[in-house]
């Protein structure tokens, strides 16, 4: 089956069989291994991508799924301010995330910036409960949620002053 | 030997969803995929022969309401009834969709989905199943709405070119709402109670558990003794209603662990503890 899709903003399209698994295809057709498909079950995280600007797991994904959708990967995401703030939050609260968590955790807290000015306790806790990391249980990992999301409020009201 | 791959039907409307699901009736319908897949723990997934994509379809990703229900397409993502709000959403069945799991699987995961898995009950069955919910089952010229109940006891589920198409969730002014899950696994358990006070008196009240698997306890029987009693409830009130709920638990589901039976019955009880008047 072929199937066409927006990948990190690029069009492409492959010959497919329909129900392999995005994650599978990320890695073994276009090489993008920030993906990494741990439990096949939607658990760990790890291989979370953007699907139309959503998180979502690509191990539960099909191709015939993904048609015309707009896919960014870790390897997209990084590169983007949006990132960099999260990125710049942690480094400074001491918490370095190690590669293959990057798409477990900077997706989930990408979101939560996205809809919440200042997250609460309860917000943070729903990013740690999901998140199989051990360090996220520390306090440096909430801290660098915190600090993310002041780096993201400075943008926008810089944006806003312009 | 090389396994054929799935033949995918992705149908724009629901007019061409019903003529293909007529054509036909035993392809897999597959919105969210989440349970499928994660049932499915092969590398590539071994799939139906037929599969109707319905992640297309606008009509089965509607939202809407009235002043007395809420209407959700099949294909809505649990995420997207989440954001319809915590204030419009009964307070049960907020807990119960945002306790499926992680945003991302929330994303992908439909309440449609949620409510046609057969192999167990899934987190919001209990709930809608106790909020009165009714399904619209739809197919090449005729529609009926159905109570969840009966859509469940169905056999088979759904008839020839049937799809389910939305949920409509009543608004009914439950004044208290417990819905609570207990780890999952083999003991694990779901609990969803709801119940309407008329100043010292229970005037609603109905509760169910969901165990792994298809189990669901309910016991109208105990509903129906509590009815109209004064709050907050007597001693002999309430071991009469906990003696009800033993006597199900143990005349149907005698498989149960004792721990799971006492973790039942305590749960209960606690419930009962909390009805006081407003």
């Amino acid at each position: 089956m072929r199937i066409s899709f927006h990948l990190n903003g690029r069009h492409v399209s492959i010959n497919t069989i329909p129900e392999r698994r995005l994650a599978d295809i990320l890695r073994e057709d276009y090489g993008l291994v920030g993906t990494h498909p741990g439990c096949y079950k939607g658990t760990c995280g790890f291989c979370t991508v953007l699907m139309d600007g959503n998180p979502i797991y690509s191990c539960l994904l099909p191709a015939f799924a993904v048609r015309e959708k707009t896919i960014t990967t870790i390897e997209g995401f990084l590169p983007t301010r949006e990132a960099q703030e999260i990125l710049k939050g942690f480094q400074e609260a001491g918490c370095l995330l190690p590669e293959y968590v990057l798409a477990s955790v900077l997706f989930p807290v990408n979101s939560l910036l996205e809809t919440t000015d200042i997250p609460d306790e309860e917000d943070i806790e729903e990013i740690i409960r999901y998140c199989h990391w051990g360090p996220s249980r520390s306090m440096a990992f909430r801290e660098g949620i915190i600090i993310a999301a002041k780096f993201r409020n400075r943008r926008k009201r810089r944006g806003k002053r312009k | 030997m090389v396994r054929e791959s799935s033949h995918i039907y992705v149908p724009r409307n629901l007019g061409e969803l019903l003529a293909i699901r007529k054509i036909r009736p035993d392809a897999l319908l597959f919105a969210g995929g989440t349970y499928i897949l994660k049932d499915n723990q092969e590398k590539v997934p071994e799939l139906p022969r037929h599969i109707i994509y319905l992640m297309d379809i606008d009509e089965l990703k509607r939202v809407s309401r009235t002043e007395r229900y809420l209407e959700i397409g099949a294909a809505v993502s649990i995420n997207r009834i989440l954001h319809v709000g915590k204030h419009l959403l009964p307070r049960a069945l907020w807990d119960a969709l945002k306790g499926i799991g992680p945003p991302a699987l929330l994303n992908q995961a439909t309440l449609g989905g949620n409510l046609c898995v057969r192999k167990e009950r899934m987190s919001a069955y209990h709930v809608l199943l106790l909020m009165d919910v009714k399904i619209e089952l739809r197919r090449t010229g005729s529609s009926r709405w159905i109570p969840l109940q009966r859509f469940i006891d169905l056999e088979p589920l759904i008839e020839n070119g049937e799809v389910v198409t939305r949920i409509r969730i009543p608004f009914t002014s439950w004044d208290f709402q417990i819905y609570r899950r207990l780890q999952d696994g083999k003991d694990g358990l779901t609990y969803c109670a709801l119940a309407s006070r008329q100043k010292e008196v229970l005037s609603a009240f109905t509760f169910s558990f969901g165990a792994l698997g298809p189990h669901v306890i309910r016991s109208r029987e105990v509903e129906s003794a509590l009815l109209g009693r004064k709050l907050p409830l007597t001693e002999r009130d309430k071991q009469q209603a906990l003696l009800g709920l033993r006597q199900t638990v143990e005349r149907s589901h005698r498989d149960f662990s004792s721990f799971r039976k006492d973790r039942i019955l305590s749960i209960f009880s606690s419930t009962l503890d909390m009805l006081i008047p407003e």
